[in-house]
């Protein structure tokens, strides 16, 4: 019968010594993991956690199926070989035990033996393989190849060091078990690696092998014992993070009300007290990879925001107790982001780097501690409720020539077309608007607008930090939203598409909310638009952070270019989810940037390396940032800027006689 | 130190000032803020503040009990405490040097910061009349302010029509902003419900005597005619013959 006998040649005084240093190693390690928690609960209490089936999936799709972590390859393929090896060791040594004191009442091998003693060995034998390779493959990462994000210290070379030492040890301790036990030699072949091992270790004695056992015991709980005292402590806490990571969605922030306010002095996040304790623990479930860093467009335009050492910085403070102010976040950092979300999405474990910012930002705003022309926005926001500045009654003067009906209250339509304010008032937006509202015109769209009673849904007010002000606004908008008796609203901008969709419902306003792009395609879909494939210009896309990346869409903008063009769509490589801001979300659109720090050039320099002729966009602030950023480094053949409803137009009048042009000009197609 | 920043409650300047059918201000859709300059001034004294020195900022305001909403936001913005001057009638820079003379002697401060002009009516008198009055120094348009002799002077930069004239004034005396001096920080809501807690002193005009009488009458308001478009020339003699005939701005 296959087996093994556990303990194999330790007496009786050195197992006591074993489990003596065993109580040990889980003391070191769980003083380390209570001591963290302690700092946990100096913030807010833990919010509610409820819908445990979404959650227990979300948990298995982050940690074995890895979803975020192979969004890198080799670091992906590194982790999984680490993390399922010591996943399978773990419960190999657990099964183990179960043997062990299951013998006390069931006598010696009444579990571990057979083929499930086999089936255990080669598993064991090939997951631990995975570790070996995997460890080494880290140890190579950090060493060789470099990663500047990654961060050294010397504490990190020598965890992995540590761990590889115990994992090749433990291979060392199979081939000398298998060595000195004649009856294992029979089933070695279930032990792969660990015979390669034996067949060099011939003769020893058991002595050796009690040596080697007691080279690999201390190495082992060594790791144990490190485990919360270094980035290794993601181990345990970024399951639960995961497990309990909050109900609301990327980009949707928390509000606060004039109520909570009064009642605590507080808004905003001001010192360490006013995150709460999931916020501090998601800091210790950081593991230092650097993800956020690498993908940042502040940090890649060569500023100083930099999301990891927020993270970083933010975690030091935290053994500073409550009372620790975050101005150790410089207000350079802060500024600068552009609330983008790539750090977000790239985190595997799920920590909200912009919800800590804005927050962060939303204290110091209501400190006093805005200026510039950020200020400027919000104020202009505050008296004419657009950040233009400008007054309401021009907000159709977009349309002039074009038949538009104002929504009647008495008139049902199928759609309310959401202009925006860059739509009213942005001169490359309105020529976005006029393109929607002539396909949705060709598709006999019974449409209406609110023209002068519009207002900015409050986005840049939320990012900037003007909570109040952005609670004014989008309440006053659910009320007119809500006395048309809007239910499918019609967006061209990201922005207020998010904001109307996402976070609206915090106030009560439950809307219909698409993208015109997913209006677009759905028109197209059933038939009702019909738009000729007759564009013989290479195109590439640039995909709006808010729409990619922040709520998903990346299909529906694609569909519609390739009913355009007759040449497929020439992609850029940082796409759909991964793509690179343009620099103007986060109220970046109303900060001053300097020309040598716009994150927009680096995007205008690779959307320019595809050789496309257009970059079609879908969002009017990437079409200014996008499209100023490739007139600065395009030159003579920089490609043409249009939004994807422009093109479609120019695909329709492409084969379709021209109208008469409107007199005043205004708004025409190039 | 003690630094006094009067204020003035007037219309946002990114609203649209009309007139009703008899003529005058349209109040149902003004927003009404401080004025600009007097922001500017008070945003100044708290960067004094901020620079380290030891330093009292009142802010004052004059005039109707809805004026106290702007002294609040200035409290917001770092003022330390409030007086509030109900005055209930029309004021000119007469009067309201005047009553700020009064204010000034309660207060004692050493520096009295305001912006150089109201933008409704656009006077730009009362800085210097309030000088005039107390007898001080005044250094008027102050692009940059400069606490100078252990505090006991300031070296004030000032715009004027020449260009840039920098000036030492022995305090107290009275400073008016220009618009290059700084740009204000913005005031949150929450900044100014926890302001509420800063103490306003309500101060009856009856404790200051006989008020001189209003010297300007307002005759009739207009709004300004509409902009006549632009017509686009030829070539530069057309332009030099326009410039020349029509504009007359040239020989």
């Amino acid at each position: 019968m296959p087996t093994r006998t556990i303990f194999f040649h330790i007496s009786p005084t050195m197992q006591v010594v074993f489990y003596l240093l065993s109580l040990l190693s889980l003391i070191v390690c769980g003083w380390g993991f209570v001591r963290r928690m302690k700092l946990w609960r100096n913030g807010l209490p833990f919010p509610k956690v409820t819908d445990w089936p979404k959650r227990i999936k979300s948990l298995a799709d982050q940690m074995f199926a890895h979803r975020r972590i192979r969004r890198r390859s080799y670091a992906g393929k590194m982790h999984a070989l680490i993390f399922f090896g010591m996943f399978v060791l773990f419960i190999g040594t657990n099964i183990v035990a179960v043997e062990h004191y299951g013998a006390l009442i069931f006598g010696e091998h009444w579990l571990y033996k057979g083929s499930f003693y086999l089936l255990c060995k080669i598993t064991l034998d090939l997951f631990g393989a995975g570790l070996l390779i995997g460890t080494a493959l880290a140890l190579i990462r950090r060493y060789v190849f470099k990663p500047p994000s990654l961060g050294q210290n010397t504490m990190d070379g020598a965890f992995l060091l540590l761990l590889f030492a115990a994992t090749l040890t433990g291979f060392l301790l199979e081939g000398a078990g298998i060595a000195v036990d004649p009856k294992r030699l029979a089933f070695a072949g279930f032990s792969p690696v660990g015979s390669l091992f034996s067949n060099e270790m011939h003769g020893i004695t058991t002595g050796t092998y009690a040596l080697i056992w007691w080279i690999h015991i201390p190495l082992v709980l060594s790791v144990i014992a490190a485990l919360p005292y270094g980035r290794w402590l993601h181990l345990f806490v970024a399951p639960i993070t995961i497990i309990t990571q909050p109900d609301r969605s990327m980009g949707v922030l928390e509000p606060v009300t004039m109520a909570q306010v009064e009642e605590t002095g507080r808004v905003g996040l001001g010192n360490i007290g006013d995150l709460n304790s999931w916020e501090l623990m998601s800091f210790d479930g950081c593991m230092e990879c650097g993800r956020c860093t690498d993908v940042c467009p502040a940090n890649a335009a060569g500023k100083q925001l930099n999301p990891k050492n927020i993270i970083l910085d933010l975690r030091k403070l935290m053994a500073h107790g409550a009372s620790a102010s975050t101005d150790v976040i410089s207000d350079e950092s802060l500024w600068a982001c552009t609330n983008c979300h790539a750090c977000v999405r790239e985190c595997p474990t799920l920590i909200r780097h912009v919800d800590i910012i804005d927050g962060i930002r939303r204290f110091r705003v209501a400190e006093g501690r805005l200026f510039g022309p950020a200020a400027t926005a919000l104020r202009q926001l505050s008296s004419r409720e657009n950040p233009w500045g400008l007054p309401a009654s021009q907000r159709l003067d977009w349309a002039k020539d074009l038949d538009i009906p104002l929504v009647q209250a008495d008139t049902e339509v199928e759609v309310l077309f959401w202009i925006g304010c860059a739509g009213a008032f942005e001169p490359r937006a309105q020529k976005t608007v006029r393109a929607i509202t002539q396909l949705l015109q060709k598709a006999n769209v019974s449409f209406a607008v609110l023209g002068p009673k519009e207002r900015c849904t409050g986005d840049p007010a939320r990012r900037i930090g003007d909570e109040f002000l952005f609670q004014q606004l989008a309440e006053a908008n659910i009320s007119t939203l809500n006395g048309v008796k809007a239910k499918r609203i019609i967006t061209q901008c990201p922005h207020c598409f998010h904001t109307m969709k996402n976070e609206y419902p915090q106030f009560g306003g439950n809307y219909e909310v698409l993208h015109h792009t997913q209006y677009l395609n759905e028109l197209i879909a059933e038939g009702r638009l019909k738009i000729p494939k007759s564009l013989n210009d290479s195109v590439t896309y640039h995909d709006p952070c808010f729409l990619a990346r922040v709520n998903g869409e990346t299909e529906a903008p694609r569909n519609l270019l390739n009913s355009t063009s007759l040449i497929p769509l020439t992609e850029v490589d940082r796409r759909e989810s991964k793509t690179f801001c343009c620099g103007a979300g986060g109220g970046r659109m109303w900060m001053d940037d300097s020309p040598n720090e716009r994150p927009g050039l680096k995007r205008a320099e690779e959307l320019i390396a595809t050789g496309a002729k257009t970059v079609a966009v879908g969002c009017p602030f990437c079409k200014v940032m996008v499209g100023d950023s490739i007139a600065q480094v395009g030159g003579e053949t920089a490609p043409q800027v249009l939004d994807i409803a422009e093109l479609m137009l120019k695909a329709v009048q492409a084969l379709t006689p021209r109208p008469p042009l409107p007199k005043t000009g205004a708004g025409e197609l190039e | 130190m003690k630094i006094l920043v009067p204020i003035k409650r007037v219309p946002d300047p990114y609203g649209r000032i009309r007139l009703t059918s008899d003529g005058s201000i349209d109040a149902s859709d003004i927003k009404w803020v401080i004025n600009p300059f007097d922001e500017i001034a008070l945003e100044e004294a708290v960067r004094i503040r901020e620079q380290g020195a030891e330093v009292e900022i009142v802010a004052v305001i004059i005039g109707e009990a809805v004026c106290e909403e702007q002294l609040r936001t200035a409290l917001a913005m770092g003022a330390d405490r409030g007086i509030f001057v109900e005055f209930n009638s029309p004021a000119d820079p007469g009067i309201i040097s005047f009553l700020l003379a009064a204010v000034f002697k309660s207060v004692n401060p050493d520096i009295v910061l305001m912006g150089k002009q109201g933008i409704d009516d656009d006077f730009s008198q009362t800085g210097q009349r309030l000088a005039a009055r107390l007898n001080l120094p005044q250094a008027t348009f102050a692009s940059k302010i400069e606490i100078v002799s252990n505090g006991s002077a300031a070296r004030v930069a000032r715009e004027v029509d020449a260009g840039r004239e920098t000036l030492e004034v022995k305090l107290p005396a009275v400073i008016t902003t220009d618009l290059r001096l700084n740009e204000p920080r913005y005031v949150a809501l929450p900044a100014i419900i926890k302001a509420r807690s800063k103490p306003v002193n309500r101060v009856n005009t009856s404790e200051y005597g006989s008020i001189p009488a209003l010297q300007i009458s307002v005759i009739k308001r207009e709004v300004p005619l509409p902009r006549k478009g632009g017509r686009k020339v030829g070539s530069v003699d057309e332009l030099i013959t326009a410039l020349r005939d029509e504009a007359k701005v040239i020989a």
